[in-house]
């Protein structure tokens, strides 16, 4: 089995965030932390990229617009043109109404989406659920991971420095 | 040349530009009556749109309450104290309803049939009752919620509730009342059902605008406590603002498309009085100043939290609910070819330099809306 990366159990939250910024002003890149609650500030410190979830949800809301609007006019001009009461076929009017549901309907769509694409579900084996101290039985508490892939990792040294920073439990990740 | 200190240093400015105007206004009377009370009807209009609008959010928020009606309370009341102003600015159109109401002219004969049918209830005494008691009720009103809304005195939240409850019902029928006579009847032979509410929706937006512009101008909103963790109040009074003008929106739309749907002579007039004559730049004016550039700006997180966006933000949908105010009103009242005219800028800065002097005063001395309660300031 080789090895994913080491992960070092807290016992609050402030503990944890310490330890991820002393963790990357030594370099470490490849972290991951894991807690019961949203810790403010952990996801900076982890250098996680600001979400990109509205821009998602504006192109899919201009693309159902887009989409729906061509639709409509390829049927009242091309498909099935029919002469409502000497309206022109092309009656913006009504057919805005129906553009701006699609569009909605396409934002809500492309958030859900992007939300899921964005954390990476569905996922179905994560290696760290391998951690002893990861279980339902003895979670609870706040994790830092560190990866093996980091350029800076070297497993003793990392434990140690892990340890030196408060962890209550340091144990390797199998992946 | 040093600028004046806001906002005591410019009350003298905005009193000397009313008297300006109220003079050339004066002389527009003798030489164009018409022009020159068509210029002043649609800014008084405006101007009396500003208070209701204010008491309107005000009882919402009394109903329901939040942060962002906290911070808007303080330029809100300042506004609803111009009230009695406002509705002073009506007076000078009684002289003359048949200038700007063709149901008030003179020979009713002259009268398309379906307007002398609708005579019954828009004929000068009547018109003129329906006016004070409207004035009355918002008087009334507006020194009630002056009252509810006095930061310096405890008032139980129960007995307030139940009076904004009371009070949001008479202020919907009057202000209903008051848009179908003042605006709605300038072209007595189109109707539209849910003009009052358009109207309403309107003026709330054009306060809350005018809150905001004024809040972010005095002092740094994006900084004032009290927002969410995370989330700056600025943001939570931008949102609410950004509310109430889809609100406008969707209910201005709503009509246009009823109105293009059902495609009648009598119906289809408003528009088409409004879409001729230069009358369509304003339109197109209104829908980039009202809808598109608040929509993208609202949108933006940074601008919801920076003063500059505020600012420009507020200003931006203030100038809008004016051009949508000026674009709904004015155009039946001009003769073709010339939209607007000397009067009308006349009028605007008489009865505008007027309103706002009267406003900046009373910003600046909160304590005046007591003295205008009638009661002893102590201290």
């Amino acid at each position: 089995m080789s090895l994913h990366g080491v992960i070092a159990a807290f016992a609050d939250p402030d503990a944890l965030t310490e330890a991820a910024r002393t963790m990357r002003d030594k370099g470490y890149r490849r972290m991951d932390a894991f807690s019961p609650f949203e810790v403010r500030g952990l996801a900076a410190i982890l250098g996680m990229r600001k979400t990109r979830l509205p821009w998602a949800v504006l192109a899919g809301g201009i693309a159902g617009a887009v989409l729906v609007y061509a639709l409509i006019l390829y049927s009242v001009e091309i498909d099935y043109p029919v002469n409502v009461g000497g309206r022109p076929l092309h009656s913006w009017t009504p057919f805005t109404v129906i553009a701006f549901e699609v569009g909605i309907l396409g934002a809500a769509l492309a958030g859900f989406a992007g939300m899921l694409w964005a954390n990476g579900l569905p996922q179905y084996y994560h290696p760290v659920f391998n951690a002893k101290t990861f279980t339902y039985a003895r979670g609870g508490k706040f994790y830092l991971l560190i990866e093996a892939a980091d350029p800076k990792y070297r497993k003793g040294v990392t434990k140690g420095q892990l340890t030196r920073l408060g962890a209550e439990t340091v144990e390797e990740v199998e992946a | 040349m040093r600028r004046p200190v806001w906002p005591d240093g410019y009350v003298a400015p905005a009193a000397a530009v009313a008297a300006t105007g109220l003079v050339l206004c004066c002389a527009g009377l003798f030489v164009a009556p018409r022009a020159t009370l068509a210029g002043w009807l649609t800014i008084a209009l405006f101007l009396l749109g500003m208070p209701l609008g204010a008491m309107t959010v005000l009882m919402v928020h009394g109903l329901t309450g939040g942060r962002w009606g906290d911070a808007l309370r303080p330029p809100l009341r300042a506004i609803v104290a111009t009230l009695p102003v406002a509705l002073l600015l009506l007076l000078p159109v009684l002289a003359r309803l048949d200038l700007v109401f063709p149901w008030a002219a003179a020979d009713p004969a002259m009268l398309p049939e379906v307007v002398r049918q609708k005579l019954a209830y828009f004929n000068v005494p009547f018109f003129i009752i329906r006016l004070f008691a409207c004035a009355l009720a918002w008087l009334a009103l507006g020194w009630l919620i002056l009252a509810w809304t006095d930061p310096d005195t405890e008032v139980s939240e129960r007995g307030t509730s139940r009076g904004f409850a009371v009070g949001f019902i008479i202020h919907g029928i009057a202000v209903t009342v008051f848009a179908i006579d003042w605006m709605l009847s300038i072209e007595p032979d189109f109707y539209s059902t849910i003009y009052a509410m358009l109207e309403t929706a309107a003026e709330v937006v054009g306060a809350c605008a005018l809150a905001l512009t004024v809040l972010a101008a005095g002092r740094a909103i994006e900084t004032m406590p009290g927002g969410e963790e995370d989330t700056a109040l600025s943001e939570d009074v931008a949102n609410m603002l950004f509310g109430f003008m889809l609100m406008w929106a969707y209910l201005a739309f709503m009509q246009w498309i009823i109105v293009w749907g059902g495609d009648l002579p009598e119906e289809i007039h408003w528009y088409i009085v409004r879409g001729r004559n230069g009358w369509q730049y304003l339109l197109w004016l209104l829908i980039a100043l009202q809808f598109v550039a608040p929509f993208v700006g609202f949108l933006n997180r940074s601008v919801k939290r920076g003063h500059r966006g505020l600012l420009a933000l507020g200003a931006l949908v203030l100038a809008g609910h004016f051009i949508d105010v000026v674009w709904r009103v004015r155009p039946p009242l001009s003769a073709a070819g010339a939209p607007i005219s000397w009067p009308d800028l006349a009028a605007m800065a008489g009865a505008g330099g007027a309103s706002c002097a009267c406003f900046i005063h009373v910003l600046a001395r909160p304590d005046c809306i007591s003295f205008w309660r009638g009661r002893q300031v102590h201290g």
